[in-house]
């Protein structure tokens, strides 16, 4: 099966970690009892994680299961995420909330290093609404595997955002709001 | 004589007064709760497993009635009884923390999470109706799932629930999503607060989430006897089981609604009156009532 792929994914993906003042990220889809790294930015040679297969484990495994974002801060002894996302390694913490709206279609995780700041109540809030968007381009795959939300489905996810950060998200809702109205 | 007759589902009962309760004002944390350790009270955890080995649990989990739910191949759920693993930790962190509070709780775990990711809602609420059919008390459910085809099941066993005993207490989602259950007037629906006292908890007047535990930056067992911090939902939901395992200790004949009233009067800002003003108003205009002599309306 053809790995979705878009820049809409490459952007949530950054600006996941921007916000969250992450070391790094990824997208990873369910396929089938496995997940897929379909984007991912920071660490080491992100585009080479991009493919990477993972069993349905650790954090984004519990998220994909559960439905609920999670935030979770290990000792380096806890193993339960040692190559999250295709890193090399044990991250300090892992942040992951579910992508999709109906069905879990996959997941959103953030990671950050040792001696970093813990991931907050707000961290875990803003990655959650950036998830919804990442679910919106999963649910609305073309033919060639690009993953590209709707525009209807769009604005509704950025609408929600910028209810919570209207800075970031207002504008650029009301614009696409606009050019629906106008089609 | 004839007997009068009496409207449909109506009968005959004798007045029933909580102990120790004249007014509303008297349920207070040491009426509700003092020198209760849980003992007596049977919790389901419905997640991902419990390592019932974990040093932070004792011999709280009652690993042979253990229970496990997944969707086979043809797309049917088995149940396989029995001791079983965690899968993720997420269920030993939920039981570790009703342990924590209620130490003298039984934990039972319902595992419905980690065999594939197909079915996950058939499976989960599986295991929901076998905590309802085997009478558990109190039911800690840190999942949900957001498919409306399932909305309609879950009601209907919320409501069983409900009217069964089950005090059912259920995760919120962490933003404002839908999340079946927790949107059911029948469960008691639980959001983080910012407080750290595990005992603290507030009552929030805007449901469907009706009360705010701790849950932000929360220790908890964890696979292979760690522990890690962590932060969501889940992990305030427990801290509610918890405290109504407590009370349901010491209270063992309340209902869900008057269990769900004991949590509500003795949240720390009905009790403290005017951290929230919704939360002020309502304990004054009860105070009025009470004052009155209208307790039993």
């Amino acid at each position: 099966m053809t790995l979705p792929h878009s820049r809409v994914l490459d952007e949530i993906v950054d600006a996941a970690v921007e916000v969250t003042a992450a070391s790094a990220g990824w997208v990873l889809m369910i396929q089938g009892n496995e997940l897929v790294v379909v984007a991912a930015a920071g660490g080491k040679s992100p585009g080479s994680r991009v493919g990477q297969r993972i069993p349905v484990s650790g954090t984004a495994g519990l998220v994909a299961m559960s439905g609920h974002p999670a935030a979770i801060e290990s000792p380096p002894s806890d193993t339960s995420n040692v190559g999250a996302g295709g890193l090399d390694g044990n991250p300090a913490g892992v942040l992951a909330a579910p992508c999709g709206d109906e069905d879990v279609l996959g997941v959103l995780e953030v990671a950050r290093p040792e001696g970093s700041a813990p991931f907050t109540f707000d961290d875990i809030e803003e990655v959650t609404l950036l998830a919804r968007i990442a679910g919106a381009a999963l649910d609305e795959l073309d033919d060639s595997g690009a993953a590209v939300p709707s525009a209807p489905h769009l604005s509704a996810e950025l609408t929600e955002l910028a209810e919570r950060n209207p800075a970031r998200y207002a504008a650029i809702a009301r614009m696409i709001d606009a050019v629906l109205g106008q089609g | 004589m004839a007997e009068p007759r009496r409207p449909a589902w109506t009968k005959d009962v004798n007045a029933l007064q909580l102990p120790g309760v004249d007014r509303i004002e008297d349920l207070t944390p040491e009426w509700a709760w003092e020198s209760a350790d849980g003992s007596g009270v049977r919790v389901a955890i419905i997640d991902s497993g419990i390592d019932a080995d974990h040093p932070d649990l004792g011999i709280s989990v009652d690993r042979d009635a253990a229970v496990a739910f997944h969707v086979g191949a043809d797309g049917k759920v088995v149940e396989t009884a029995g001791p079983h693993q965690d899968s993720f930790g997420h269920g030993t962190a939920c039981a570790g923390i009703i342990h924590s509070l209620a130490p003298g709780a039984r934990l039972t775990s319902v595992k419905v999470l980690g065999e594939g990711l197909q079915g996950k809602a058939a499976a989960f609420l599986a295991g929901l109706k076998w905590a309802i059919d085997n009478g558990f008390p109190i039911i800690n459910l840190s999942l949900g799932t957001r498919r409306r085809d399932w909305a309609l099941p879950f009601h209907e066993a919320c409501d069983r629930a409900y009217f069964g005993g089950s005090f059912v207490v259920t995760a919120a989602n962490n933003v404002q999503r839908r999340s079946y259950p927790s949107l059911y007037a029948s469960v008691t629906s639980v959001a983080c607060t910012t407080d750290s006292d595990p005992f603290r908890f507030q009552w929030n007047p805007n449901p469907p989430t009706e009360f705010l535990g701790h849950g932000i930056d929360v220790e908890v067992p964890w696979l292979d006897g760690q522990r890690i911090r962590t932060t969501g939902n889940s992990y305030a939901a427990p801290h509610i089981s918890g405290i109504a395992a407590l009370v349901l200790s010491k209270h063992p004949d309340l209902r869900p609604y008057q269990l769900k009233t004991v949590l509500w009067a003795t949240a720390a800002n009905v009790r403290e009156a005017g951290d929230i003003e919704a939360a002020g108003k309502l304990t004054r205009r009860m105070q009025g009532v009470t004052r009155q002599g209208h307790t039993g309306r």
